[in-house]
């Protein structure tokens, strides 16, 4: 059963890369966007730190860590989960969501994995390599312990984000135009560039439950500079299990209500 | 020039009700402003507070007033994307506004009132709660207020005539998204959106001074707080009129020769 789906997601992927390899020139133009938005990340940095030593207990290669994870996790986000959710908004404005409705594969797989921007990875690269570079810079002490709690809080908030959009879409069922809300999410997303303990506490919280910028980038970040405490690791594991379900039990609901667009 | 205007008019009315039909999409349009807005202002009132309680000749209640005019300024003086325009010439949809007997530049211009003048019912309750939660401090000088709307109206067409003729250039590539963002990225920081001008270190300052992009944002912005002298707004209007000029000139150039070359695309 499993394996069965990881092939399948592995065809998806395969496939997609293949259709984006064909344009090849979009390689450039994302890598070209890619390091703007980068050097801006960093002018700003610098913008600050000429002013300060810290930001609210932030030195500024801890910052340049949440720069490196806002930077990985916004690639992840446009090159997988963006794709496939803007995908099932134009499916059920145009019918075609019908056509994946009647394949015999869970309907939730079939609409989260179709779709795979390749050239967006850039984005993930870039953040690898910055994080790696502040890492060695702060002579943190990340040893295997630390690498695998940082991964799985990222990976916790990657699947919270992807929770979110998902119910997001599945609201399209009802409400066909909900583009809004996924610009909403990514306006909200921007406040992730700082850390969020510095905004006052109900854009906090905001940030924590509503859009959740706290687990996906904070969070992490804090993982690799020694900052995360074990209630934060706990909540992260139980609110990312929790969205997860509840998105699935919504996404499910949404489709037993929908009744097709061309039908 | 009559029929010019009477047409903008129109434009404008028709984008009014447009925009109102579209309210949810604007709102959110508005909060993307305002995230962005806020998000400087927490960092900057941060680091004064860090750093006993003014930087670069901002107190911690100026810094919050600095961003929160900022959403205004910054709603006045944008909202016209240069992948709209792309879009139209990948799609054809510029050949029908080539035909029509006004210049497109006007056209334009009348839609961007009508939605501005729309999202005002929102941003004004926007502004007037973010200054009860965040505590402003600046100073209303009556003849600061008074020569606002010509220093906003003024920075509002710099900015579009100089993105109309960086778009013009999609009539040769449609590619004009690269140029695009490289001028994003310069203006973030010479134009005094990511912080005041005055925050800068020197060398950064001076390229600001050279480039056009703060007599578009930081100088009316200033205005309406009543940081600037006389003097430096008189300087302020000069320099405006001076860069509308010659940008204006280089459209009228550009337009002609941009027109023959363009290719329709579509029917």
């Amino acid at each position: 059963m499993m394996l069965r789906y990881l092939r399948l997601i592995w065809t998806f992927t395969r496939l997609s890369a293949l259709n984006e390899l064909q344009y090849r020139a979009n390689f450039f133009m994302q890598f070209f966007s890619s390091l703007l938005t980068l050097a801006n990340g960093l002018i700003g940095l610098a913008l600050v730190f000429y002013h300060t030593e810290s930001l609210a207990g932030w030195e500024p290669m801890e910052l340049l860590v949440v720069v490196g994870v806002y930077t990985l996790i916004g690639g992840l986000i446009r090159a997988i989960i963006q794709p496939n959710m803007w995908r099932i908004l134009d499916g059920v404005h145009e019918g075609t969501l019908d056509f994946t409705l009647t394949k015999p594969e869970d309907s939730q797989l079939l609409v989260s994995m179709a779709n795979f921007e390749l050239w967006k990875l850039v984005d993930v690269i870039i953040g690898i390599l910055v994080l790696v570079y502040a890492v060695l810079k702060i002579e943190a002490r990340v040893g295997i312990e630390e690498a695998v709690i940082f991964t799985l809080v990222l990976l916790c908030g990657g699947l919270m984000v992807y929770s979110l959009w998902l119910a997001i879409a599945t609201t399209s069922f009802w409400v066909v135009r909900i583009w809004s809300l996924f610009d909403f999410f990514e306006n909200m997303y921007q406040a992730g560039r700082w850390p969020v303990g510095i905004y006052p506490s109900w854009l906090r919280m905001i940030l924590t439950f509503l859009v959740p910028v706290a687990f996906a980038v904070t969070a992490p970040a804090e993982a690799l500079t020694a900052r995360l405490n074990t209630q934060m690791l706990l909540l992260a594991l139980v609110v990312a299990a929790l969205s997860l379900v509840a998105s699935r039990m919504f996404w499910k609901f949404g489709l037993r209500n929908y009744t097709g667009a061309s039908a | 020039m009559l029929r010019t205007l009477k047409i903008l008019l129109a434009e404008t009315k028709i984008s009014m009700m447009a925009s109102f039909q579209y309210r949810v999409q604007e709102g959110m349009a508005l909060l993307g402003l305002l995230v962005e807005s806020l998000v400087y202002l927490v960092v900057w009132t941060t680091i004064a507070r860090a750093q006993g309680g003014s930087v670069g000749g901002y107190t911690e209640g100026e810094f919050a007033g600095y961003f929160i005019a900022w959403t205004f300024v910054r709603h006045m003086t944008t909202g016209w994307s240069p992948w709209w325009m792309e879009m139209r010439i990948r799609r054809g949809e510029f050949n029908t506004l080539l035909l029509r007997p006004i210049h497109p530049y006007f056209v334009d211009m009348g839609r961007m009132m009508g939605m501005k003048s729309i999202a005002m019912f929102t941003l004004v309750p926007t502004i007037f709660l973010l200054s009860l939660i965040f505590r402003p401090e600046f100073a209303l000088i009556p003849w600061s207020l008074l020569t606002l709307l010509p220093a906003l109206v003024l920075a509002f067409l710099l900015r579009y005539t100089l993105m109309y003729a960086l778009a013009v250039t999609a009539f040769w590539t449609t590619r004009v998204t690269a140029l695009f963002e490289l001028w994003f990225a310069v203006e973030f920081f010479t134009s005094g959106r990511v912080a005041p001008l005055s925050v800068l270190p020197e060398w950064a300052l001076n390229i600001a001074n050279v480039l056009p992009f703060q007599w578009m944002f930081a100088f009316p912005l200033e205005l309406l707080l009543g940081r600037l002298s006389p003097q430096e707004a008189l300087h302020g209007f000069l320099m405006q009129a001076l860069w509308l000029t010659g940008t204006a000139i280089v459209v009228r150039l550009v337009w002609r020769s941009a027109v023959k070359q363009y290719a329709a695309v579509g029917g």
